[in-house]
């Protein structure tokens, strides 16, 4: 017996004459993931993915954590593989419900099986009824519930027979790398590391970029925000990480502009600075984690103002969610934990006491006059700490 | 010197006391302070729980540092009861604890919850359909080692981990891994435990420092009150050094354990086979034959085990009577007493408990000592 895992997907299927690209970058992300692991041989046989390894020391429940943050897996099945030989499918079918049984206490099965070889003796009905009653004959505590079971053992007999009694849910979406690029404005808060997963999800890689405004936010927000672009890497294969000073615009902002527009402004200069990151490593869209009416500067008319500042198309898969939403996914994704450690970002310090929430653009175009803008992001460009996660 | 008491404390590696003295002169600040000397103090705690997480298949926001073993077990045995007094009051616990495990659950007794022991058997085996017909809807806690400390006994706490969970999935289990992390693999993916203890110096750490596994979603009130550190739930300045050690001692313990338990075999079976041939009924194994390699507890006739460490001390060899934590006490162990061991037999046990450094030089040493002094009295 052999122990491998079975990988599916479904949204590739659609891909028509493209599909082998999909599948061949799916294929090229699951060795990378797994790379460090063991030696393992990944290979696509009638549109899914078998995962095999001939290292004794094969961790196969770690390689599932793994391939469960894979964009383009629908599920995941360990599986055990056998010679088609019937007897020897009878005797692994009690070693993968025995498995199974140490783990959890289910109560009632039953069996499907398949049969893509027509030339086994038995068919599939003869299957099911006699695996089953010797399941049940070995584990007495089981009794069988064909409409609504506990668990269910599929067996596949192809040229090898495959036999397994679990699907566990993949990350779906579209494999990583598939969808182009995107720079994402990671704060340390609870939506932008949201927002950038959501889009990765779609098979675009990402880069993040994050705004410092040492000494005002300690270096323990840096690490922070570190630390989830860290977690959301493990869901888009990598990605790297631009940490632009931002003290001296804000310094700039604070001295010459009215209160009230510091924000919106200061979020102007951050999707001009992003903009020339993404320009210069071929992103094709900017990301960020805004709602509409969360905070002053993301309502409709805040946020007409802080897109006029930038050409490149702005996604917010956010827009229409509630916090509560956004959450839920934060803590699905494991970013949420990190995201409320107590550390200020750069959003958090001067912030006006009453801030502008319907900004006129005209305004803050006249209001920004002032500024020697080209000078101020060609210094925050050039002090840009670049790391690669 | 030869050292057979590795289960009372071991001798730290080399490495660890030397990072330990690094991070004391050099990174000494308060992993709270904000400044750059505190953060880089933090970096080293969190990198090492990362590391320390990541050996048993973990979530690093899962590890609680703590002061060492006693306080571990304190904390997840009086903290949860405390949280979950209003779902129940029945505790479910062996009889062959260790005193940390014993004293708490017998001060939750004190104040009105139900105690109640598993049996076990000659080893301190417990049995595991006892613990399905003991376990009740209203079981709040269960409380099991993972290796005992005075026989080396390994208990199924996995399967055991499975009644508990499909008997009532709230009730919280314990596992007292201080005797067994390094000597039998222990992660929390296999051992569905909702808190394990552990300690650094029985690893070859540092002593003072250990930690608790809570598994996400678990709740344990705080015993420490102070400054809010590891999540509110063990306030006080965190040991940062020592912890560091400990995370370097486990990642080297983890590393060596199959190379060394494999020498502590032959090291048990050698001082086995020369006591036998020379001592005969005279003496008798204590340890079960399934236990872990590193600890022998053995009783001897006409003698008492006090008597007998005092002889091997005069040679330099140290050997533990019962447990260390008993030797100030004059009565038999309670574990000895759990599993039925007559007293006269009781009261001449000692343990030999073996680590990374001893040799098989040495058992040959040790059990020539042994048999000396045996014929001598």
């Amino acid at each position: 017996m052999e122990n491998i895992i079975l990988v599916r997907y479904e949204e590739i299927f659609l891909k028509g004459l493209n599909k082998n690209v999909f599948e061949n970058k799916l294929i090229k992300n699951i060795k990378r993931k797994l790379a460090n692991m063991a030696i393992v041989n990944v290979r696509k046989s009638q549109s899914r993915i078998y995962v095999e390894s001939s290292d004794r020391d094969f961790d196969i429940e770690e390689a599932i954590i793994r391939l469960r943050k894979i964009f383009g897996i629908a599920s995941v099945s360990p599986v055990a593989k056998v010679p088609s030989e019937y007897g020897i499918i009878k005797d692994t079918s009690l070693k993968v419900v025995g498995e199974l049984l140490s783990k959890k206490s289910l109560f009632t099965f039953k069996v499907e099986a398949k049969r893509g070889d027509k030339k086994f003796p038995l068919n599939s009905p003869q299957i099911c009824a006699d695996v089953g009653g010797h399941v049940l004959k070995n584990f007495p505590q089981l009794k069988v519930n064909v409409h609504n079971p506990d668990f269910i053992l599929y067996i596949e007999v192809r040229e090898e027979t495959y036999l397994y009694s679990q699907i566990i849910p993949g990350a779906r979406g579209l494999p990583t790398g598939t969808g182009g690029k995107a720079s994402l404005l990671l704060s340390g808060g609870i939506d932008s590391p949201v927002a950038g997963w959501m889009i990765a999800k779609r098979g675009v890689e990402l880069e993040a970029v994050y705004f410092h405004s040492y000494p005002y936010t300690s270096d323990r927000a840096k690490d922070k925000v570190i630390k989830l672009a860290g977690k959301i890497a493990e869901w888009c294969m990598g990605l790297t990480l631009h940490i632009v000073p931002f003290t001296e615009i804000q310094l700039e902002i604070n001295e010459k502009c009215p209160q009230e527009y510091l924000t919106i402004i200061m979020r102007r200069y951050m999707m001009k600075i992003a903009e020339r990151i993404a320009e210069k490593s071929g992103s094709l869209a900017l990301v960020t984690g805004e709602a509409i009416g969360q905070v002053a500067s993301q309502t409709m008319e805040s946020m007409l103002v802080t897109n006029d500042a930038v050409t490149l198309p702005v996604y917010r898969p956010l827009i229409g969610m509630d916090k509560n939403e956004v959450i839920e996914i934060a803590r699905k994704i494991d970013t949420f934990d990190t995201s409320i450690l107590p550390y200020e970002d750069c959003c958090t310090i001067f912030v006006a006491k009453h801030p502008v929430t319907k900004p006129s653009l005209l305004k803050t175009l006249e209001y920004e006059k002032v500024l020697d803008e080209e000078n101020l992001i060609n210094n925050a460009l050039f002090s840009t700490e670049i790391m690669e996660i | 010197m030869i050292y057979f008491d590795n289960s009372a404390t071991t001798k730290p590696y080399k490495e660890v006391v030397e990072l330990i003295s690094r991070i004391m002169l050099e990174d000494f600040g308060n992993s709270s302070s904000l400044h750059n000397l505190g953060l880089r103090a933090e970096r080293i705690l969190e990198e090492t729980r990362t590391n320390i997480a990541a050996a048993i298949k973990a979530r690093s926001e899962e590890i609680i540092f703590t002061s060492g073993g006693t306080e571990s077990i304190n904390m997840a045995i009086r903290g949860s009861a405390e949280i979950l007094k209003r779902s129940g009051s029945h505790i479910l616990s062996t009889p062959v604890e260790h005193a940390a495990c014993m004293e708490s659950l017998k001060e939750l007794e004190r104040i009105g919850y139900d105690l109640e022991y598993l049996e076990v058997d000659e080893f301190g085996n417990i049995i595991l359909e006892d613990l399905r017909n003991k376990l009740r809807k209203d079981t709040i806690l269960v409380n099991i080692m993972a290796v005992n400390n005075e026989l080396g006994t390994i208990e199924p706490v996995f399967d055991a981990a499975r009644i508990i969970k499909s008997n009532n999935k709230k009730t919280i289990f314990h596992v007292d891994a201080v005797q067994g992390f390094g000597k039998i693999p222990i992660n929390t993916r296999d051992l569905e435990a909702d808190l394990i203890s552990f300690s650094a110096h029985k690893i070859h750490g540092p002593k003072g420092v250990g930690m608790l596994y809570i598994r996400k979603g678990t709740r344990i009130h705080p015993m420490m009150m102070g400054g809010g550190h590891e999540r509110k739930i063990r306030s006080g300045t965190v040991n940062v050094p020592c912890i560091a050690g400990f995370g370097l001692a486990v990642c080297t313990k983890i590393a060596n354990m199959k190379k060394d338990q494999d020498n502590c075999k032959k090291i048990k079976d050698l001082i086995i086979k020369e006591l036998i041939e020379a001592l005969g009924s005279r003496m008798r194994i204590n340890s079960p034959p399934d236990g872990v390699e590193n600890i022998l507890n053995i009783s001897f006739k006409g003698i008492k085990s006090e008597t007998l460490l005092h002889f091997l001390e005069m040679q330099e060899i140290y050997v533990s009577s019962g447990s260390a934590c008993h030797s100030k006490k004059d009565t038999v162990s309670h574990v000895l007493k759990a599993v039925g061991i007559p007293r006269a037999w009781a009261e001449g046990a000692i343990r030999l408990s073996f680590g990374s450094f001893n040799t098989i030089d040495e058992a040959e040493i040790a059990a020539k000592a042994i048999i000396d002094i045996m014929e001598k009295i």
